[in-house]
């Protein structure tokens, strides 16, 4: 081999070397492990009987031992070049028992890169079907309330309307204003091999950093949300057109007090309905028609030596459906609190009455009483940490350091 | 040899005693190192007092180009500016607490009257966000000492809250023994910047809901973790206050582990360095104002060492190696004979790094300002035939690309 031949292969060895990575140490990411354990014991008392086959809603009186909306999530993050940071997470939840879901979702598994102004996200994570949440039990609670529904759903999981495979884009204005862009891959309970987008919207919401909770101003959060669902048109086969809803939700700060907090919550949720639903046959009517929801909640947080001691909800929501010709609207009353027993451990107990009115009582029953008392152990932890968040009080107020 | 092989070689080779750009000698150059010294403190004299003016705040910092971390700064800088009196002065020292956290300056190893000494609850209580707090004493006793904040010193010292302060001697037996122009100062510090960040968001957040309380008039003792006697403390115990529970003062949950290691707040290759000529006598006033012991060595010479504390040594011994444990301060003179560039590092090696990434930390070098151009060109005194064209047979431009201009230093990071 002659002398410009060896020089060529020494090169071409140097420079190959950095694109494998593959020796030496990588940098170690942020990890960050979280689980939240939710276990209650649940008596209902249920009166009518619905066509919707979801066993909780069975005429009469049962018992129930409930672990479901527990989670385990893993992520990992760092920092990229220029000021970007990227993270992964993958999660799953144990859903309610035969929902079609198995003993396991897998709720979470994404990936983001963000700067200070941006966020990307691809992958199936918590969609922008509500804004905001409540101090419920389980985020599913008063899901008919306070999340738009998937009409792609058949109505017997919850997780239809909470998780999808996204594609969203985040800009940051100002630290507090938050525009985002998205498209969904619902799931479909017709279609469920169909992974193409169904699902477009975007949201502006002004949120004030947690860490700026303690300025006292009124407004906490407030912002509109829009989602746009790619669905067949029932008076023109074939073809498709878009099911719109738009929410709408604010949080005030009403006693922003570090030992009395108080504040309030309130959504508004209207589902601009397909043309041509005048009856509730099937849940696809329930999602489809056109119908107001509202749904608020006022909490009593009380903390002591910095820390929550317990906190008390009480919250009530009502949804009509307009266009039903025998009438159709329903409404929840709900109240719960939670007691700090210990280092991330809370003693639960919460009451919700729930009305159906009219049409829908063939389909969801007539009304249940439901009593929970329970445990909770949620924990989060970062190992390794190495750069701060966006919304740090450092961040903020101090300068961001990318 | 592999790529990483082949510059780790050569990084050993060269980076030992190699750091700075060549126009180190340039006059740019020597107006930079200036900022890379404590600042001295002006003061305004009123009677027989002189009186300073401190404040402290959160500021950004950059120990090494392209990292930064919040501190917190007296009057803005890391280390914080250098009060410099002599023996006997009265001293009047301003506090302001610009930051919403609570602080307290405390002047190590000086005679100060114990209300003046800093240590909150004990001698007085802290400097409260945007309080002030009059500091009075005589400058006493001579020599090299510091000051830093003594409320919850974890956090603020290694934050940034300190600052050098000396004592001349107006009969400096030191000078006269050793007679010199010159002499620099240098504040060794450790910083877990993790941690520095996670408890200062956690502490700030803290205080803004006990300002709150506090405007209220409803702040008490619990809260505060601050309790008048044992009685008071173990009544609060039973009435819920719990250790470890309500102790949560610190964010993370274990000891702070230092990964970057500064020299008046700069990381290599951003450290000062020490100037001198061929026949000079520098001093060299080292102060530890950090929880890490360093073990300072200094290649090609033996230093005199000549106070201990700030307390000269009547019979001064050399050696070339000083273990500058916290707290400490020595004085050494470095007699300038053996011209060239010379590094002054701290034998820990682990602790010339930048998290954990060779070089860093508190490398510097000793360097002759007499040193002829030449002497840097490296193919003519090199006895490493990669420099010479007898060895692997490179054209210019190759060898250009591999070794860079045929003269050092050079600035040795890292791959």
């Amino acid at each position: 081999m002659k002398k410009y031949q060896l020089t060529i292969v020494f090169l071409g060895l140097i420079f190959m070397q950095g694109y494998g990575q593959g020796r030496g140490e990588d940098l170690l990411p942020e990890i960050e492990i979280g689980f939240k354990t939710i276990t209650t014991g649940n008596y209902f008392s249920n009166k009518g009987i619905p066509s919707l086959n979801i066993p909780v809603l069975n005429e009469g009186e049962r018992t129930v031992s409930d672990f479901s909306d527990s989670y385990f999530m893993i992520g990992a993050r760092q920092k990229l070049y220029k000021g970007w940071r990227g993270q992964m997470v993958l999660g799953f939840s144990f859903p309610d028992a035969n929902t079609g879901l198995g003993q396991v979702f897998y709720n979470q598994i994404m990936a983001r890169v963000e700067n200070k102004k941006n966020i990307i996200t691809i992958g199936r994570t918590t969609t922008q079907t509500t804004l905001g949440s409540f101090t419920t039990f389980r985020d599913d609670d008063v899901m008919q309330f306070n999340y738009i529904l998937n009409p792609f759903s058949s109505g017997i999981n919850t997780e239809d309307n909470q998780y999808a495979n996204v594609l969203e884009y985040t800009r940051i204005f100002k630290n507090r204003l938050y525009v985002t862009l998205h498209g969904e891959n619902y799931q479909s309970f017709s279609n469920p091999n169909d992974y193409s987008l169904n699902g477009i919207g975007g949201s502006i919401v002004y949120r004030v950093p947690e860490s700026q909770v303690w300025k006292r101003e009124i407004i906490k959060e407030i912002g509109v949300s829009s989602v746009n669902f790619d669905i067949e048109n029932p008076n023109s086969p074939g073809s498709n057109t878009y099911l719109s809803n738009l929410a709408s939700y604010v949080g005030l700060n009403i006693h922003p007090d570090p030992v009395h907090f108080v504040d309030f919550k309130l959504m508004n949720i209207t589902n601009f309905g397909m043309d041509g639903i005048s009856d509730i046959t099937s849940y696809d009517d329930y999602t489809r028609s056109k119908s107001q929801s509202f749904f608020g909640m006022v909490r009593y947080l009380n903390r002591k030596l910095e820390r929550p001691n317990y906190q008390i909800s009480l919250g009530g929501g009502y949804k009509s459906l307009s266009e039903i010709n025998g009438g159709a609207n329903q409404y929840v009353l709900i109240t719960n609190m939670f007691y700090r027993i210990g280092n991330n451990f809370d003693f639960l107990v919460q009451y919700r009455y729930h009305v159906n009115r009219g049409e829908l009582i063939p389909l969801l029953g007539k009304s249940q009483h439901r009593f929970q008392v329970g445990l909770s152990f949620s924990f989060n932890k970062i190992f390794n940490n190495q750069f701060d968040d966006r919304n740090s009080i450092l961040n903020l107020e101090h300068g961001y350091i990318k | 040899m592999d790529r990483r092989d082949f510059i780790a070689t050569g990084a050993l080779s060269t980076a030992g005693m190699i750091f700075f750009p060549g126009n180190l000698l340039a006059k740019e150059s020597k107006e930079l190192l200036k900022t890379k010294f404590p600042q001295p403190l002006p003061f305004k004299q009123d009677g027989e007092w002189k009186e300073f003016e401190l404040y402290v705040d959160v500021k950004i910092q950059e120990p090494a180009p392209g990292f930064s971390f919040h501190t917190l700064a007296f009057n803005d800088m890391v280390p914080g500016p250098e009060i410099r009196v002599n023996y006997g002065d009265k001293v009047r020292v301003k506090f302001k607490n610009k930051s919403k956290l609570n602080h307290t300056i405390h002047w190590h190893g000086m005679h100060v009257p114990w209300r003046m000494d800093g240590v909150p609850m004990v001698s007085q209580l802290s400097v409260m966000p945007e309080n002030e707090f009059i500091y009075e004493f005589e400058a006493k006793p001579i020599g090299t000492h510091f000051y830093h904040c003594h409320w919850g010193t974890v956090l603020h010292m290694q934050a940034g809250m300190f600052g050098s302060l000396i004592v001349e001697d107006p009969n400096d037996t030191i000078k006269k023994q050793f007679p010199y122009e010159r002499e620099y100062t240098l504040i060794y510090s450790a910083h877990d910047v993790n941690f520095i960040r996670q408890e200062m968001n956690r502490m700030l957040e803290r205080m803004e809901e006990r300002s709150y309380l506090m405007s209220k008039g409803r702040f008490d003792h619990e809260r505060w973790a601050v309790f008048n006697n044992h009685d008071q403390l173990n009544e609060s115990i039973k009435n819920g206050w719990e250790p470890p529970y309500a102790l949560n003062r610190r964010a993370p949950a274990g000891i702070p582990q230092a990964d970057w290691f500064t020299v008046n707040g700069k990381s290599y290759p951003d450290t000062p360095y020490l100037f001198i000529k061929s026949g000079e006598n520098i001093r060299v006033r080292l102060i530890n104002a950090g929880a890490e012991i360093h073990n300072l060595h200094l290649h090609g010479h033996d230093f005199w060492m000549v106070a201990d504390d700030g307390i000269p040594i009547p019979q001064p011994w050399k050696r070339n190696t000083v273990p500058l444990t916290p707290g400490k301060t020595y004085d050494i003179i470095i007699e300038g004979n053996n011209r060239g560039i010379w590094t002054f590092h701290d034998h820990d090696t682990r602790k010339v790094t930048n998290n954990g990434l060779y070089p860093g930390g508190n490398l510097l070098a000793l360097v002759y300002e007499d040193l002829p151009e030449d002497e840097l060109i490296i193919s003519k005194y090199s006895g490493n035939p990669m420099y010479k064209n007898t060895g692997m047979n490179m054209n210019s431009n190759m060898k250009s690309m591999l070794m860079g201009d045929d003269k050092l230093p050079k600035i040795a990071l890292d791959e």
